[in-house]
Order: C-alpha cells, then sequence, then structure tokens
C-alpha cells in the first residue's frame, strides 16, 4: 500500500464523510496485490492460471490464435500444430518466470503440454508444491 | 551479484587444468592428420581422474558437481588439454549421452547404465542427425515399432561423434511417419543388441581424435525396459540434450579460446619486426582486444547458464545465444591466431591452424549458426 494512502489514511479518519474513499482506495490496493499475494500462497483460483496461460499462449505463440477466447481448454495443441517446438520451450522459460517455480526435467513430459488444461495441472501442481 | 569462485572450484579449476596439461596433453595427438584415432590412453586417464563422471551423482560413481561448478570443470578441461578432438569426445559422452540417462531414465536405468558411464567402460553416443534430416531434425525417418516386449528400430543415423568406439547410444526414433512432435521417442541402445552396425569413419577437417560415422538400424530389438521416460517424450529430451550441448560443450570452447589468446600475446610481446615487438602496433593488439573482449562476454553468458541451470530455471534461449556467440568468437578467435603467428601459425608443425580446423565445426553441430539465429528470431515473436 502506497505511502500517500497511508497518510490520506490518517488525515481523513477524523472526518468520518470521507469514509467512502477511504474504502475505494483500501480495495484497489488490496486488490492490485492480492493476486500476487495468493499466488505465494498457492491459493491461486484454478481460473486465473488458465486465463493467464491462454493470454501469453495467443499473444504470440500459437500459430493462427490471438484471441484467448478462442481457443478450447482441451484442444490438441502439440498434435493440431498450433504449439510447435519453440513455442514449447518459449512457454517452459514462461511458466518458470510468471509463476515463479523450478520446473525440472522430470516436469518435461508431453502429456504436461497437450492441452491448456495439462499446463493448468502443471501449473497448479507446481505451485502447490511451493 | 558475486561473480568470483568460491575456493572449492578455484581448486577443482587448477586440478583439471593440472591433470590435462600433464596427462593429456601430448603434442601427437593433437594432429593426426587423415588418420582417424581415438585416445584411448587419454579416455581412461580421463575416467581416472573423474572427469566422465562430473555430472553423475555420487551414488553411481560420479563426482555430483553442480551445474555452474560443471561450467567452470568443463572450461577447464577445454583450457587445459590441447586435443580438442578428446574433449569434443568426452563432452558428447558427458552431455549427449550421460545426462540425458541422468535427467530421464528410470531408476533401474541410472542404476545400469551411468556407473559403466562414470567410469568409462562405456563410451557413449548420442544419434539423432540422419542424412536426409539435420537441422530439420523431426522429419528423421528411422522409426520404433512397438512389438510385443521389444522395440524394433528401423533406420540410419549419420554424423554420430562416438559412433566407431561407443557402448551405448541415446536414439531417437518415430513411431510414425507423422511429423508430429509427440511421435518421436529416446532409446538406450547398445552396440551389442541384434540389428545394429556401423559405418566407416569420416576422415574430417579437424576434431581428428573424436571418430565419427554412420549407425543402421536394422529390425534392430530394443527392449521396452530401454525406452527413456515415455513414449512421445523424444523431443523434450532432445532439446534438453541439446541445451545441455550448446552450454557445457562450448565452455569447453572458451577454455581453448583462453588458451589461444594467452599463446598470442606471449608470441606478439616477443616477436619484434621494425625494431619494436609487434603488439605495439594497432592493427595486432586491436586483434588481441577483440578476443579478450569476446572471451569476457562468452564466459559472462555461461556463467549466467550454470546459475540457472542451479536453480532449476531454463537456459534455452541463453544456451542458443551462447551457442551462437562462442562458435561465430572462436572461429575468427582461430583465424586471428593464425594470423598474427604469420607464416609460422600457417604451418602444421607449429600446432596453431589446428585449432581453425577444429573450431569451424563448433558453426554446425548442435545447431548451425542459421538454426541458432532463427530461435533467437522466434522468441522475439518473429516468424
Amino acid at each position: 500500500m502506497g505511502s500517500f494512502t497511508i497518510r490520506y489514511l490518517f488525515s481523513t479518519l477524523k472526518n468520518i464523510n470521507n469514509i467512502k474513499p477511504i474504502l475505494v482506495i483500501l480495495s484497489m490496493s488490496i486488490t492490485k496485490n492480492l493476486p500476487y499475494f495468493l499466488l505465494r500462497k498457492g491459493l491461486y483460483m484454478t481460473d486465473n492460471y488458465k486465463e493467464v496461460i491462454k493470454n501469453y499462449l495467443c499473444s504470440d505463440i500459437l500459430k493462427g490464435l490471438n484471441d484467448a477466447g478462442s481457443i478450447q481448454d482441451d484442444r490438441m495443441l502439440i498434435k493440431d500444430g498450433l504449439l510447435d517446438s519453440i513455442g514449447i520451450m518459449r512457454l517452459i522459460t514462461f511458466l518458470g518466470e510468471k509463476f515463479n517455480f523450478e520446473l525440472s526435467e522430470e516436469d518435461f513430459k508431453m502429456e504436461n503440454f497437450e492441452t491448456i488444461n495439462d499446463i493448468n495441472k502443471l501449473v497448479v501442481m507446481k505451485s502447490n508444491k511451493q | 551479484m558475486d561473480f568470483s569462485l568460491d575456493s572449492e572450484q578455484i581448486q577443482l579449476k587448477e586440478a583439471i587444468i593440472k591433470f590435462s596439461r600433464k596427462k593429456l596433453d601430448n603434442p601427437e595427438n593433437g594432429n593426426k592428420g587423415s588418420n582417424m584415432h581415438f585416445s584411448y590412453d587419454g579416455w581412461k586417464n580421463c575416467a581416472e581422474f573423474g572427469i566422465l563422471g562430473l555430472a553423475v551423482p555420487k551414488i553411481y560413481g560420479g563426482l555430483e558437481l553442480d551445474p555452474l561448478t560443471l561450467m567452470i570443470a568443463a572450461e577447464a578441461f577445454g583450457y587445459g588439454c590441447r586435443d580438442n578432438g578428446l574433449v569434443f569426445a568426452v563432452n558428447n559422452h558427458v552431455f549427449a549421452c550421460t545426462i540425458p540417462i541422468l535427467k530421464f531414465g528410470s531408476v533401474e536405468q541410472k542404476e545400469r547404465y551411468l556407473p559403466k558411464l562414470a567410469s568409462g567402460e562405456y563410451i557413449g553416443a548420442h544419434a539423432m542427425t540422419e542424412a536426409g534430416s539435420g537441422s530439420d531434425s523431426f522429419s528423421m525417418q528411422t522409426t520404433a515399432e512397438l512389438r510385443g516386449d521389444k522395440y524394433v528400430i528401423n533406420g540410419s543415423k549419420a554424423f554420430i561423434t562416438n559412433a566407431p568406439v561407443a557402448d551405448v547410444f541415446i536414439v531417437f526414433a518415430k513411431t510414425s511417419k507423422d511429423r508430429e512432435l509427440g511421435n518421436v521417442s529416446a532409446f538406450i541402445v547398445e552396440r551389442s543388441f541384434p540389428g545394429i552396425s556401423k559405418g566407416k569413419p569420416f576422415e574430417k577437417m579437424g576434431l581428428q581424435n573424436a571418430p565419427m560415422t554412420e549407425i543402421y538400424f536394422d529390425e534392430c530389438e530394443v527392449p521396452v525396459q530401454n525406452l527413456l521416460s515415455k513414449a512421445g517424450d523424444g523431443f523434450l529430451i532432445f532439446n534438453t540434450a541439446v541445451e545441455w550441448e550448446r552450454s557445457y560443450i562450448f565452455a569447453s570452447h572458451l577454455g581453448a579460446m583462453k588458451r589461444q589468446l594467452e599463446e598470442c600475446i606471449n608470441y606478439v610481446k616477443n616477436r619484434k619486426q621494425f625494431d619494436r615487438p609487434i603488439s605495439s602496433f594497432q592493427a595486432v593488439s586491436n586483434k588481441i582486444a577483440d578476443m579478450k573482449m569476446n572471451i569476457e562476454l562468452a564466459e559472462l553468458m555461461l556463467y549466467k547458464i550454470g546459475w540457472l541451470k542451479k536453480k532449476n530455471k531454463s537456459s534455452f534461449l541463453e544456451s542458443t545465444i551462447a551457442k551462437l556467440f562462442i562458435s561465430e568468437k572462436y572461429i575468427q578467435a582461430s583465424l586471428d591466431a593464425i594470423q598474427l603467428h604469420g607464416a609460422y601459425g600457417y604451418m602444421t608443425e607449429a600446432g596453431i591452424e589446428q585449432g581453425l580446423r577444429d573450431s569451424v565445426a563448433s558453426a554446425i553441430y548442435s545447431g548451425t549458426s542459421e538454426i541458432q539465429r532463427d530461435i533467437i528470431a522466434r522468441w522475439c515473436g518473429l516468424g
């Protein structure tokens, strides 16, 4: 929470009429940090992981797809030619950096990268281990 | 960031250099001309010292070095041993054969192969490339068909380092002819398995002590227990192996570049023309400066890779960049070393031109420079 927010809080606590803006600022501050907090505590909702994964893949990895909403969670990414060898390696790097966990060679199995659901399952498993 | 080596790393580095100079630095080894040769004495010495088992866990007879210390060891090996062919043969054994079994093998596979690979009893090789599929490795034609409790492999592999002398191969084959990535599997194939044969060793421009040939599979039977990881995981196993190759084989090349630089500095300081050392001419000192700059940059990249691997982080992009940079600078440094030594550098007896003949292949194996640039561009979102 920023120092501006704290100073504002102290100065306005005296005046009860200012409670509404205080609540707004508090909620904005918490919700901005909540996902990161929950992620580190292993409490990130599964759907949030999927959104992050889909958005990344559709940004420039999956061939011909740039809309996360257009890809089904059980679409065969490798079999259908959407995810190629470089794409998989970029994805592995992204997952390790974004979710801050270690991916070792024992995670390097094709079954972990076949569909969005498979990738999500890997991320959930690795995050819960932390 | 602390870039300094700890005392154990320094001791290990010095020990490897001392060992390499004393036991491997045989001037006769480095320049065999067109005679194909494998230095069994050098191999035996490397095994006794422990170089073949640097990455192998202690329970299997290795030294279990962490990835960063392993990088320092690989560099020291390349620096101390002038026989670039032997260095290449050892590195292929360690990083292209031993590492895939270590990282992807079952407990039973590790118990069966790692002790023998670490001791040097088995010589390892890695068989991916085919005559028709080099850069486009996944267009391979070699197939593996599951029949009962065996896989039957048919096809051939080309330009396989150590193949003339290898006991164990990591062989990649497809379960169908489709291009799909999930159709490639990796197998541990022993020389003694029925249906495997070898061609005649190739005569090469350099790396004479790293023999290379084709291997042929004609109804070669491989027990299902020798499948590495799961069927279809071959692509990820290959990418992992090639990531280690691109980093650690090129760490040894960095060591060779450091040795070249020292020799060049020594020569240009002592060689006099026009009553002064040739080092006082800027055209000469500029070459030295470039060699030094490239060495420092290569070292930073390699140590970063060692650090990433120690943290179990992917270093695919970094190893691609390192391989591209080091291979091209190694070739340039080898050319410059000849130029700096003048006519003397051109004579085979001086041993300087061998460096160029050994370095040229570095821009080809483990993925050509063109492919490395492709990968980097794709990583930036292009193509």
